[in-house]
């Protein structure tokens, strides 16, 4: 009843617009005249309340009023657009910039891994290592990271011997061995000849040196100065990663050299009170293996004799010991004793080594104690080359 | 699809009348802020906005008032995409009732200011005089006591003569709530327009 109410109103409400009167309306729901009459003379008052028309100023003044604030509006959309988008655009710039930096100077950095002297990537190499060298502020992992460029080093004149390529060349190694004319540097051969400069005297074997040369052709390096490493300087640990073989030919040498004991870099130390002949040195390692006075400690055989040894040492244990080379090529410990500074690397502790080395864990850690400036104070023991080769050339 | 015709200002002194845009088209150049379209937009539809302000208010001032600033918030609506997406009227109109309830709060918390001059003279009225303008004075007042909903259906329908389903579209209500809506304003306001009659 009441929705067809609403419905009558609605429609006679349409009627009454189009300009007929209430009667007429109602004529079309006589039935409910009695409902629909007041209600549609309510509408017509409803509708003498509407305004006749606008005035025109008063539409003119809103128009100009609406038009100003769009104006306004325009001006502020451009000039923070103007603000907003230099300001993007330099945030995705810089953005963009540091990106390209880091990405380009992580790839380089990366590319540069594996370049050698005189490619055009090497000083980014070189740089970088300084940089790292930069962020390590403890003193241990500084010494670690020198010894490992030290050993980078001799491995990129190693790739330049098998590449056969000339290039300057400057490295630090332990004195081997020498023969006719020829050093055995820490696994390089080094061509001594007369033009080489020496500011020592001499240089006996097992002395640590500096090498200014350059790399021939013919897979020799040729040393134009040597010189025994100021005490404190780093030591590469290893002998470089390839070894020429015999017959000239490049060979990986993974399964002749023992791992790099990052922990344990070659340190020359302090040198010891000078001596006389024969000179003393000192070193620290690990003891690979007791065979009577036969001893290995870092891949090295040495002469222990029972008196000399200070307290129980065993298989694995870290050991400090003060010797000489012997005229037989062997070391020859003076005194050994368990270094309390370094781990021990017991093999069934789990100690560092690859099996593929054969040499056992810590090829080195040894410490030259009494090298340097008094390395030419005693007399020439002649090759020992124990250290040459496979396993590792760190040990006395 | 609603169009407006708008006039083009004068091209070498000859006036140039194109039909430009539809609805779709005036909401992105009230986006864009383009002012031949604000311009159009608002000729298009302030008459009514002011129609039906006025028609609730009874006060020119602030009928004028309001229809403006309602355009206003037109435009600012459309910069931060707030603004109608269909139906340009029905938001004009919808925000035109929000825009009168606000003021009416205003008034109302303000007793000191002055409400519209005809309200306030009722009572002194001379009872014996029926004339038009006492009678529109005594509709003026039987409307303002109504609902806010039953005077806003009424000002949709009467002040410009809103269709049903314009209506509808305003109210955002179906039809059949629209027409008994209405029903009800009007019943309302014929009640409160013979007591009014009677009181006198």
């Amino acid at each position: 009843m009441a929705d067809r109410l609403y419905d009558a109103l609605e429609i006679c409400l349409q009627v009454i617009e189009e300009g007929q009167t209430i009667d007429s309306a109602v004529k079309l729901y006589p039935d409910l005249e009695s409902e629909l009459r007041p209600i549609l003379e309510a509408s017509l008052q409803a509708r003498t309340l509407a305004a006749s028309s606008v005035p025109s100023v008063v539409q003119r003044r809103g128009r100009t009023h609406l038009l100003q604030r769009a104006a306004e509006l325009r001006q502020l959309k451009r000039v923070p657009a103007k603000r907003r988008l230099p300001a993007f655009q330099r945030l995705a710039v810089t953005l963009g910039l540091v990106s390209v930096l880091v990405l380009s100077s992580t790839g380089l950095v990366g590319a540069s891994s594996n370049s050698l002297p005189g490619d055009q990537l090497y000083p980014v190499k070189r740089t970088w290592e300084d940089v790292q060298l930069n962020l390590v502020f403890n003193q241990p992992g500084r010494e670690t990271l020198q010894s490992q460029f030290e050993q980078e080093r001799l491995n990129e004149i190693d790739e330049l011997l098998t590449q056969n390529r000339s290039q300057p060349v400057t490295f630090s190694g332990l004195v081997i061995n020498r023969q006719d004319g020829t050093w055995l540097v820490s696994g390089i051969s080094v061509l001594v000849t007369s033009k080489t400069q020496f500011s020592s005297a001499q240089i006996l074997n097992n002395v640590p040196v500096i090498v200014i040369g350059t790399t021939r052709s013919d897979g020799v390096l040729e040393a134009d100065q040597i010189e025994p490493l100021q005490p404190g300087s780093m030591l590469p640990p290893l002998e470089p990663s390839h070894t020429i073989s015999n017959n000239g030919e490049s060979q990986n040498a993974v399964t002749t050299v023992i791992p790099t004991p990052a922990e344990s870099p070659i340190i020359l130390q302090t040198p010891a009170a000078p001596s006389a002949t024969p000179q003393s040195f000192t070193y620290t390692g690990i003891v690979q293996s007791e065979e009577g006075n036969n001893w290995t400690i870092n891949g090295q055989n040495v002469s222990v004799n029972q008196g000399d040894v200070n307290g129980k040492i065993n298989v694995g244990d870290a050991v400090k010991f003060e010797g000489y080379s012997g005229d037989n090529g062997n070391f020859v410990v003076t005194n050994i004793e368990a270094d309390s500074q370094k781990p021990s690397s017991h093999p069934n502790e789990g100690g560092k080594g690859s099996g593929s080395s054969g040499g056992g864990g810590d090829s080195n850690g040894g410490k030259n104690n009494g090298g340097g400036d008094n390395a030419n104070g005693g007399g020439d023991h002649g090759g020992q080359g124990n250290g040459g080769g496979d396993n590792g050339n760190s040990g006395g | 699809m609603n169009t407006l015709t708008i006039a083009i200002p004068t091209i070498r002194g000859v006036p140039v009348f194109m039909q430009i845009f539809d609805e779709q088209q005036a909401l992105d150049g009230l986006k864009n802020l383009d002012s031949q379209i604000i311009g159009a937009v608002y000729d298009e539809y302030f008459p009514e906005v002011y129609r039906y302000v006025r028609y609730r208010l009874n006060d020119e001032q602030a009928a004028e008032d309001i229809a403006s600033d309602v355009f206003l918030r037109l435009l600012e609506a459309a910069q931060n995409k707030r603004g109608p997406r269909t139906n340009l009227k029905a938001w004009l109109l919808a925000t035109a009732s929000h825009a009168v309830i606000d003021h009416l709060r205003q008034v109302y918390r303000r007793p000191s200011e002055a409400l519209p001059e005809d309200l306030l003279d009722l009572d002194s009225a001379p009872h014996d005089i029926f004339d038009q303008r006492e009678q529109k004075r005594n509709v003026q007042q039987a409307y303002a006591e109504l609902t806010a909903e039953q005077q806003h259906v009424l000002a949709l329908r009467f002040s410009q003569g809103c269709s049903l389903e314009e209506t509808t579209a305003v109210l955002k209500k179906n039809v059949n709530a629209v027409k008994a809506l209405q029903f009800r304003a009007l019943a309302a306001l014929q009640r409160n327009i013979e007591e009014m009659n009677d009181g006198r």
